[in-house]
């Protein structure tokens, strides 16, 4: 059973009519790791977008977890991301008046877990940030951050992690090491990971790769 | 959620001094203005709110306490035989001039009052020194401390001159402020009568009247008026109304306190709100962060209100205690500040107000903020 299904998805966006996806499709299970890769301009981050319901197709189909996008309000939508996804960002995008563990823990304060405290340090323990649970993201490594950022993707035990780039602000060793924690960390949790890069070594960790141009997918 | 607010507003030390010093100023402001006014309008009908009469007879068309002009004092039998009337007393105001000991010329009100009618009748009140009954037995006056600054430091059976009698210090009160400059001397009603001689000795300036007990006031002042068509006849309510009114509306004065008030609370709106809404600028890639992630309307609420709401209670907090400071300031160089408890909740309820209208903006701001501009690096 797939937990990401794009049907013949379009986004055409208006003026000017710029078609930047083109009729994707494809599906993606459990613990599957996807990476999406093209040229800049290709379409990867409207599409990427869009698998996180923050842009309606203008046409076709997304399901995530079984849930239909199109069927789905603005709240429905704010609800779907809270409990089925996960977020890595390029620039981290913690936030830097909180601590790591604090960080960590603003998925699970969102859903209301009353032992956020205690998830979120032993999700930042899985990334072996243990010895930094009170730092700012001022006082961490940008490899340490993007460590906590994983550790805030997945300590709500979503469906489907979406990562932006999340090694374009990283040095090649520490954005090696930080591909490999995401995708061993999602397979132990079951969940899938879609990765819009451009680094072509990632297509080495990830399960298949999905290449965009011109808004098609052209290879799977 | 409202840690990440906290969090942010306690960031920028400048950004939060700047937006506690707007609140803090307008809340000083606020209190101090509408303190100096509530003091204002007790002093100003101070005389009847004290009292015990039920009823005041007044000239006619007289627009508040200070401005009363003599009438016949036979009214005052006329109303001692309407039914409904326990007791009636006449008091005698009068504007005067009283030359100064050290040379100079003073303006003075004086309030004749008869000594054995007892307290509530005209007497002086917050007497530190001698007793109603002192200004008996001559030309003996009582006046305030807050007198001093206009008629020097004058001390029990020191002599001053007024309208050229010779009258004597026989007590000293304290608090007595009158609205105008004029400070008030308490004396005998005959003594008031040779001192404002020009009164007239068959005339008074008010009748004081208490309705005997069963009897509707609002009644009893009709049937009154019915029968004194030459002059006003009020309850004691609507007399320290008609004077508040005066000093509030005729004069100009309630809308110059009213404009620094408002000036105030849109000093604080407009600083606090450009403050609080830089921050919400500042932040706005995390506030899209936290709509990417899940954060819905009530999260990014939360997190500008605790800034406002913590803004508000320190801000207030502070003002609070500048403004008692600057209004124990006032009543020592002998301006009457008032601050009752209810002023202190309505001045709470505006800081509150004040800081959710200025995060308005920003609330605006944030709640559009598209959670896609994440994926733009």
């Amino acid at each position: 059973m797939a937990v990401v299904e794009a049907k013949d998805v379009w986004k055409i966006f208006e003026p000017g009519h710029v078609e930047a996806v083109r009729g994707a499709t494809f599906n993606i299970a459990p613990g599957e790791i996807v990476a999406i890769m093209g040229p800049s301009g290709s379409g990867k981050t409207t599409l990427l977008m869009m698998l996180g319901a923050m842009l309606s197709p203008t046409r076709g189909e997304i399901r995530i977890a079984s849930q239909s996008l199109g069927d789905l309000q603005e709240a429905g939508r704010v609800a779907l991301r809270r409990r089925r996804i996960g977020f890595v960002f390029q620039s981290f995008n913690l936030f830097p008046s909180l601590t790591a563990l604090e960080n960590v823990a603003v998925p699970l304060r969102l859903l209301g877990a009353r032992d956020h405290r205690r998830r979120a340090a032993e999700e930042l323990e899985r990334v072996g940030l243990a010895g930094r649970l009170d730092f700012l993201p001022a006082k961490l490594s940008g490899g340490q951050q993007q460590r906590v950022a994983i550790a805030r993707a997945l300590a709500h035990g979503p469906a489907v992690i979406l990562a932006d780039e999340p090694t374009g602000a990283l040095d090649s060793t520490n954005g090696l090491a930080v591909i490999r924690l995401l995708s061993e960390r999602a397979s132990e949790k079951g969940a899938a990971v879609i990765v819009v890069t451009h680094d072509e070594r990632l297509s080495a960790v990830a399960h298949r790769v999905l290449r965009l141009e011109d808004g098609c997918i052209a290879a799977l | 959620m409202w840690t990440i607010g906290i969090r942010n507003l306690l960031h920028d030390k400048v950004r939060l001094s700047v937006t506690l010093f707007g609140i803090t100023f307008a809340v000083v402001l606020i209190f101090v203005q509408v303190g100096m006014y509530l003091g204002f309008m007790r002093a100003s009908s101070a005389v009847i709110d004290r009292g015990a009469a039920d009823i005041w007879i007044v000239s006619k068309n007289s627009a508040n306490f200070d401005w009363s002009q003599p009438f016949p004092e036979r009214y005052v039998h006329i109303v001692r035989s309407t039914p409904g009337v326990q007791r009636a007393e006449t008091l005698l105001f009068a504007w005067a001039f009283a030359r100064l000991p050290r040379g100079g010329t003073e303006q003075v009100e004086i309030i004749g009052y008869h000594p054995s009618a007892g307290k509530g009748w005209g007497q002086p009140w917050g007497l530190v020194e001698g007793e109603a009954r002192s200004v008996l037995g001559g030309d003996h006056v009582i006046v305030d401390k807050s007198s001093y600054r206009r008629l020097g430091e004058l001390r029990v059976g020191d002599r001053l001159e007024i309208m050229g009698r010779s009258v004597r210090i026989a007590g000293l009160t304290e608090g007595i402020r009158p609205l105008t400059t004029a400070p008030y001397v308490f004396a005998s009603y005959e003594t008031a009568h040779r001192i404002a001689s020009y009164v007239g000795r068959e005339n008074t300036v008010f009748i004081l009247v208490q309705a005997a007990p069963g009897h509707d006031v609002g009644e009893v002042a009709a049937r009154l008026a019915r029968k004194l068509p030459h002059v006003d006849v009020m309850t004691a309510a609507q007399c320290s109304r008609r004077t508040r009114w005066y000093w509030t509306v005729s004069t100009g004065m309630g809308f110059g306190f009213l404009l620094t008030i408002l000036l105030g609370f849109f000093v604080g709106v407009t600083v606090v709100g450009q403050t609080i809404y830089a921050d919400a600028i500042e932040h706005l890639r995390e506030y899209a962060t936290l709509k990417a992630i899940g954060g819905g309307t009530r999260e990014l609420l939360i997190i500008l209100w605790s800034q406002a709401g913590v803004a508000a209670i320190v801000g207030y907090a502070a003002g609070t205690g500048g403004a008692f400071g600057i209004g124990g300031l006032f009543n020592r160089l002998g301006l009457s500040v008032v601050f009752p408890p209810a002023l202190l909740v309505m001045v709470a309820g505006v800081t509150v107000l004040m800081c959710l209208g200025a995060s308005l903006l920003s609330i605006r701001k944030v709640l559009r903020v598209d959670p896609a501009t994440v994926f733009k690096a």
